[in-house]
Parts: C-alpha cells; sequence; structure tokens
C-alpha cells in the first residue's frame, strides 16, 4: 500500500489531514516545495478535485470544502451555518477586498469616503478577512479570507459574480490614472 | 423635493453622492453633480448634530460641488488648477466607489446563499502506527511467554457441605406436639441424642413455647433437669 508521494498528492493529504485552512507558507514547508511550485500542485488539485470535495483558495492560503449542491446534506450532519449578517458598509468593505485585492485601512477610507474601523473590526472578528503585509512590508493590509470565499459559495475569486466585468473596468480605470497620495482627513 | 433622503440613510458624502446620482439615473459628470448640488446641502444642513469628523468629510464634498455648480451657472468663471484638480478628483473617487458599490450588490445576493462547508474538525487518520525496527522473532517470543505466564489461572474453590439447619421455628413446632401429648416430660429426655447446638435451640424453644403460654416449665435447682408440663388451658403461667 503506498500512494506516489506527488506534491499535489502530499498537499491534499496534508489539507485533509488539518480540517482547516492551511497558509500556503507552511504548506511550502511541510511539504518541502517552493511557494510556486505548492501553487502549481494546488491548481493540479483543483483540477483532480471534481466530486463531492472542492479547493478554496486565496492569495496565501488553502483549504478543502464541501463541493456546491451538497451543503443541505452535510448540514443535517453539522448543523446549520452561524448567520454572518455584516450589513451594507461590511459588504462594500469586502467588495473592495475581494473584487480589487489587499487594502489597508486608510485606502479603504478613502475609496469608500467614510471611516471603515468598525466594519474592518467586524469582519475580522468574524474570520471573513485577515492582516496581511502591505506592499511597503510596514503597513497592515487587509485580504479576504478562505471562510469568506467558502460563505459566498466560491472556491477563488475569480468565480465571484461578473469578476472579469468589474476587475476590468477598475483595471482600465486605474490606468487612467494613477492613485493618488492624498489621504482624507481622519 | 423629489429627491428627498432620510437622516442617517447615507454612510458618507460619496454614498449620498452616488445615491443622489443614480436616483435620477444618470453618470457622473459635470452635470449629473451640479444637479444633484442642491439636494446634497439639504441633507447635510440637517446633519447638524452630526460628529464633527464626519460633518468635515461632507463639507469637504460640498465645497468641490458648489464649485462645479457655479462653473455650470457662471461659463465665465475660471477655476483655478487645485479646484479643476479637486473636481476631477471627486469625479474620480466616485467612479471607483461606483465599482465598489455594483460589487457589494452582487455579493449580498450570493451572501450565504450556498455556502461552501469546510471540515469542522481534522478527520481521523485511518494508518495504525506500527514500528517494527527492533522486532526480532526472538523478541516476539519473549513477549509471548509473558503473555501466557499473564494469563489468568482457573482456580477450583472447594465446596463444603452444609448439614441442613433446623429452624427454631420447626423446633417449637415439633416440641409443642410432643409436649401437648405427653403431658408431661422431662428436658433431658428431649435433647437425649441433641448436639450442643440442638440443645440451645431445644432451649429457645421451650421458652417460646413459655412465653406463649403453652407450657409450664419447673426446674428445682440451677442446672437440674426441666420439667415440662402442657398447658392445655392456654393461659400463660410463667415459672409454676
Amino acid at each position: 500500500m503506498g500512494t506516489e508521494k506527488s506534491l499535489d498528492n502530499t498537499i491534499e493529504a496534508l489539507l485533509f489531514a488539518a480540517g482547516e485552512p492551511l497558509a500556503l507558507d507552511r504548506l511550502s514547508k511541510l511539504a518541502n516545495a517552493s511557494r510556486s511550485d505548492v501553487s502549481n500542485a494546488l491548481e493540479t488539485l483543483r483540477k483532480r478535485l471534481a466530486h463531492g470535495i472542492v479547493l478554496v483558495r486565496t492569495e496565501t492560503t488553502a483549504a478543502l470544502a464541501v463541493a456546491g449542491g451538497l451543503e443541505e446534506t452535510v448540514n443535517q450532519l453539522l448543523g446549520d451555518p452561524e448567520d454572518r449578517e455584516i450589513g451594507q458598509a461590511g459588504l462594500e468593505v469586502l467588495s473592495i477586498l475581494l473584487y480589487q485585492g489587499p487594502a489597508t485601512r486608510a485606502q479603504i477610507d478613502y475609496i469608500r469616503g467614510v471611516n471603515s474601523t468598525s466594519s474592518i473590526r467586524t469582519l475580522l472578528m468574524r474570520g471573513l478577512i485577515e492582516r496581511t503585509k502591505g506592499e511597503s512590508g510596514r503597513e497592515v493590509a487587509y485580504q479576504p479570507t478562505v471562510d469568506v470565499l467558502t460563505h459566498l459559495g466560491v472556491t477563488d475569486t475569480a468565480e465571484l459574480p461578473q469578476a472579469a466585468e468589474l476587475r476590468g473596468s477598475l483595471q482600465a480605470f486605474l490606468e487612467r490614472k494613477e492613485e493618488p497620495q492624498e489621504q482624507p482627513a481622519a | 423635493m423629489p429627491f428627498a433622503v432620510k437622516l442617517g440613510e447615507f454612510d458618507g458624502p460619496l454614498d449620498l453622492l452616488l445615491g443622489l446620482i443614480e436616483a435620477r439615473k444618470m453618470h457622473i459628470n459635470d452635470v449629473s453633480l451640479s444637479q444633484v448640488t442642491d439636494d446634497y446641502l439639504g441633507y447635510i444642513q440637517k446633519l447638524e448634530q452630526s460628529s464633527l469628523g464626519e460633518m468635515s468629510q461632507f463639507i469637504l464634498v460640498a465645497a468641490t460641488l458648489l464649485l462645479v455648480k457655479s462653473r455650470s451657472l457662471l461659463p465665465n468663471l475660471e477655476l483655478t488648477d487645485e479646484e479643476e484638480g479637486d473636481v476631477a478628483e471627486l469625479e474620480r473617487r466616485l467612479k471607483h466607489y461606483q465599482i465598489f458599490r455594483q460589487g457589494a450588490r452582487l455579493l449580498a445576493r450570493i451572501w450565504g446563499a450556498v455556502p461552501l462547508r469546510t471540515p469542522r474538525k481534522a478527520p481521523l487518520v485511518l494508518a495504525p502506527r506500527f514500528a517494527p525496527g527492533e522486532t526480532n522473532l526472538a523478541a516476539l517470543a519473549e513477549a509471548l511467554q509473558h503473555i501466557v505466564h499473564a494469563l489468568p489461572t482457573v482456580i477450583f474453590k472447594e465446596t463444603a457441605q452444609v448439614a441442613p439447619t433446623v429452624t427454631l421455628e420447626e423446633v417449637i413446632d415439633r416440641l409443642k406436639d410432643r409436649v401437648m401429648r405427653a403431658a408431661k416430660m422431662r428436658f433431658k429426655e428431649i435433647t437425649k441424642d441433641a448436639d450442643r447446638v440442638e440443645v440451645v435451640i431445644q432451649f429457645l424453644a421451650l421458652l417460646e413455647l413459655v412465653k406463649d403460654g403453652f407450657v409450664s416449665a419447673e426446674q428445682d435447682r440451677p442446672f437440674s433437669d426441666i420439667m415440662l408440663q402442657s398447658d392445655t388451658i392456654g393461659t400463660p403461667r410463667y415459672g409454676n
């Protein structure tokens, strides 16, 4: 008895045994492989898993989850998932992080034209977003978690509704003029 | 007023502005901005009680809106580069924000509708752990011997035959019967063949019969024989 010790098999076993999202850095260390190899192996795994289990991943984290359409049966086993109402402000913050990518609190505030501190705190507390390093490496930025993807029923941000369309208009918009450095008054 | 707004309905100046523009189904440009300026100003006048920080954000945008409005009313009005920049920046922010508002609406539609379930806890690792590194045949044989020695042995317990015992009730009945028939008899005669335990039981039976008044007992002196006499009248007569 023995399975081929390929990287995608190894990662599959690690994610299964973990039973929770694992950071890609962690997978890279455990499987003794580079980040890009892990990333490629995850794509192999994603294509291979096409039955009751799907691979959910963000830029930095991956997890196994029950495929969409089976949740009713699985809910009988695990109980209904908790209610996660977050309101319009929370949805807008998520919209920025999901469609555009990681952003700092100041960037989010500037886009929305209003202070988003409490929305960010709520989203953090519910495990829907997490802290990450900003572009400069010094500031704190926020990014969506695997949890928020599973709550939305998608395995990747590319699966979000009108993802290509909205990202296209964002791209076109941002190319027209560089993001201003000016920040709003607190 | 066709575009009346409720207090507290809008989350910040951009939300308010976009709300006003989208309510008119207009694009974001100079024309739409100057058209909504009055409604915008009407809204922030009712916002007086709000915090100063929130207020300053609304007023900053109001100042830019007034520039747009002034320019549309006074074609000869020249705006400074900085002012032009403010107007362009406001339009830019509104367009950027509009994309995410659209995103938020799309997210709201699928929010929690068909969530994927992640495992609740780590599943069992199925393979049993077995480390055969230091095992050889001799070690296995020794281990087997330990097991054999440790096996519980069957112990046969000695069983004792217990002689049927006489109960006090039986003896009382028998004694009563004999005394009744013989009318008068000696205790030594009854206990002639009896062992020590039986003598004690016979004596207890005797006391019981005397108490119930079936029998009267007589003893001349300590340790001498006891004479038993049936008392058919049935009234208790202790001693004599």
